[in-house]
């Protein structure tokens, strides 16, 4: 199996079955970030095409010393951003939304069907307030805790010092925690 | 509760720090209780890992691709513009170079009239160049320290006017020279019938013979007869007054 360096050599070459592997290979990475950025399949959906669409437009740029999934996250990354700065008004009103949205998360999680529904209800309510944080917290929160990135990779895709980027991940977390903070209480006296 | 503590905190509930490393304020109910609130906000964190099923396709990416044009962009860095910009400008240079040559070609070449067969080497080597303006007094002083030497300054040669007297009071002969009135020499001797140029009298020193000219002063005229002297085998020659009825020319 050829790896994401070659592929990009023969995508370069003017490869578009080249690229279209890199594609195969990590959309879903890509997707999945998007997902957690934007918070809806059509909108991630748009960014992940969007993202792949500069890569290839842009390979004569990328340089080998970085992974090409960092890279590719990069560019997702300032997609996101910019969508967000877009749809400024839109997050605005999420915002207020998921700040009533935090009583329904303290339901426990049963079998029952009621529950469930309760359950389904806290989730989307925890997203809401992730996606009501500031980008850049919002950035770091989906890299690190939902995506599970090393803190290289972190620093790599936001282009800082994984001393800065460790720094962004827990001003991120202490801001996200502010916003669940009723929720978070109750939770912990139930454990 | 202090912000060092918090953040190791923070970082033994998401697991990037071990037990060991917190330091001893971890142990107060109020860390614990925090300590309690990021572990649950980490698990809340983790259901948000399951996502929808994406509807990506290579087809979806390739007609995104042909929409907005298959050419890879080649996005131009700033050296290149450098590059581009350093090009155009020697090309500027180049050509207002080329151009200047091509005029100071085409501009007439300066002439100086007079005497130039002796001219000396330096004299045109100490020309300038070109003169885009009006003269200057950089060719002043040379034409100046040239005419010393040449003749362009020097006095004309000697031009010889002959003249007829048509009146009895004005003359008609008025030479350019002096001219040696016949008879009437400084040294008292017989009249030479010669002319001189007593202003260069280097330049011909050599006696003219009287009989190609008719000299003169104010009141007497040499007319040449046509018939011959006996003796000499010449043309017979008469000496009148400007007084007498003399007719000249036609």
């Amino acid at each position: 199996m050829l790896s994401d360096a070659a592929l990009v050599n023969q995508a370069r070459d003017g490869d578009f079955a080249a690229f279209e592997e890199l594609f195969e290979r990590h959309r879903s990475l890509v997707y999945r970030f998007a997902y957690q950025m934007a918070g809806r399949r059509d909108d991630a959906e748009d960014i992940v095409q969007e993202a792949f669409v500069r890569a290839y437009q842009n390979l004569d740029r990328y340089r080998d010393q970085a992974k090409f999934t960092t890279w590719l996250l990069r560019i997702a990354t300032n997609l996101c951003t910019d969508q967000v700065r877009m749809f400024n008004r839109r997050t605005a009103l999420e915002q207020q939304e998921s700040a009533g949205a935090l009583d329904w998360m303290t339901a426990p999680v049963t079998d029952d069907p009621v529950d469930n529904l309760e359950a389904d209800r806290r989730k989307e309510a925890l997203r809401r307030a992730v996606n009501a944080l500031p980008i850049h917290h919002r950035t770091v929160i989906v890299l690190r805790d939902l995506e599970e990135r090393a803190y290289e990779d972190i620093a790599s895709v936001l282009g800082c010092t994984i001393g800065g980027a460790k720094l962004r991940v827990l001003r991120a977390r202490r801001a996200l925690r502010d916003r669940l903070k009723p929720f978070l209480e109750e939770a912990a006296l139930r454990t | 509760m202090k912000k060092r503590l918090e953040d190791q905190l923070i970082e033994l509930a998401f697991g990037d720090r071990h037990e060991s490393g917190v330091a001893e304020g971890a142990s107060t109910p109020e860390a614990a209780a925090r300590l309690k609130e990021y572990r649950a906000m980490r698990s809340a964190l983790g259901q948000l890992r399951e996502l929808p099923e994406h509807q990506l396709s290579t087809e979806r990416l390739r007609e995104a691709l042909l929409h907005q044009g298959l050419k890879r962009r080649r996005r131009a860095f700033p050296w290149q513009a450098l590059g581009y910009i350093s090009a155009a400008s020697s090309l500027f240079v180049c050509a207002y170079f080329v151009s200047r040559d091509v005029r100071r070609a085409n501009a007439p070449t300066p002439r100086i009239y007079g005497n130039t067969a002796s001219k000396p080497a330096a004299f045109d080597a100490n020309l300038p160049e070109y003169m885009f303006g009006p003269p200057s007094a950089v060719e002043s002083p040379k034409v100046a320290s040239v005419g010393e030497h040449h003749s362009i300054l020097q006095p004309r040669a000697p031009r010889h006017f002959d003249v007829a007297y048509n009146t009895d009071d004005r003359p008609i002969v008025r030479l350019t020279q002096e001219i040696h009135p016949v008879g009437k020499s400084d040294s008292g001797k017989a009249p030479t019938n010669s002319v001189t140029n007593t202003r260069d009298p280097e330049r011909n020193p050599a006696p003219v013979p009287a009989s190609s000219h008719t000299a003169s002063t104010s009141n007497a005229m040499l007319l040449i007869q046509s018939n011959t002297d006996a003796d000499s085998g010449l043309d017979t020659a008469q000496e009148v007054t400007a007084h007498g009825d003399v007719l000249v020319g036609g």
